[in-house]
């Protein structure tokens, strides 16, 4: 192997189709295509057990309050939203406890211009309403 | 519902809002969130009536909707129709349709 190398650093120049012969002969030897499947395949689980590592903390992460959430993705790089599988870890992690069908939790607020307190269940058997939650960021 | 912010400045701030000088650190108290939350409705000309959540985030909570979210609640006070979390679950087209199957 270091002999083909010091070839291919041209002390001495073979034509370019014997060295790829020599390189392709080296790899075809079956000790040498052992050693490098033993090699992917470590590569591989490491590769492997890494992502599934990010996903548990992603998915972890999500389940934080906004602000430790918010903190946590400041600093993740952003291939992380392309490799990750994020839209659907997020959708699992805040899917909340509500469900369809079940009575809305009830809630007294002041409005925006302290007017006054809107309450849910004074619309009871009035009018559906409809809820919005959001911010301006 | 106004809740907590969604990318406030001193901790997840988001390049986009920069460009739109949508620029607000996290509200330390009630009165402060009232203030951004009242800069919100102005600039977007927001025409429905906006709560504020207490500063406990006792609604936001019950009802997970931050970052956003829609829900529609019946005449039962039901929920009749709860959206996936935003921002990808904030499908307008979803919450028309549940409106149309409430109101018949």
């Amino acid at each position: 192997m270091v002999r083909l190398l010091s070839h291919a650093a041209g002390r001495v120049r073979l034509p370019r189709c014997v060295f790829l012969r020599r390189v392709w002969s080296m790899i075809a030897r079956k000790e040498v295509r052992r050693g490098m499947k033993k090699i992917l395949t470590r590569v591989l689980i490491v590769l492997l057990v890494l992502y599934v590592a990010l996903v548990a903390g992603l998915a972890y992460a999500m389940r934080q309050p906004p602000e430790t959430f918010g903190r946590v993705m400041k600093h993740a790089p952003m291939a992380a939203f392309l490799v990750l599988p994020f839209e659907t870890l997020w959708i699992h992690a805040r899917a909340g406890s509500l469900d369809v069908g079940e009575s809305a939790p009830d809630f007294s607020l002041n409005m925006l211009d302290h007017a006054r307190q809107v309450k849910l269940s004074d619309f009871r058997g009035r009018k559906p309403v409809v809820l919005i939650f959001g911010s301006y960021t | 519902m106004y809740i907590t912010e969604a990318h406030p400045s001193d901790v997840w701030q988001m390049q986009s809002n920069i460009r739109e000088n949508v620029v607000f650190a996290s509200p330390t108290n009630y009165e402060q969130r009232t203030e951004v939350a009242g800069t919100c409705v102005r600039k977007l000309g927001i025409k429905f009536p906006a709560l504020i959540d207490d500063f406990g985030n006792t609604t936001e909570q019950a009802y997970t909707g931050w970052p956003d979210r829609m829900y529609l609640v019946d005449r039962e006070g039901k929920i009749a129709y709860k959206s996936k979390p935003g921002p990808f679950g904030f499908k307008p087209d979803e919450l028309r349709a549940a409106l149309e199957r409430v109101a018949k």
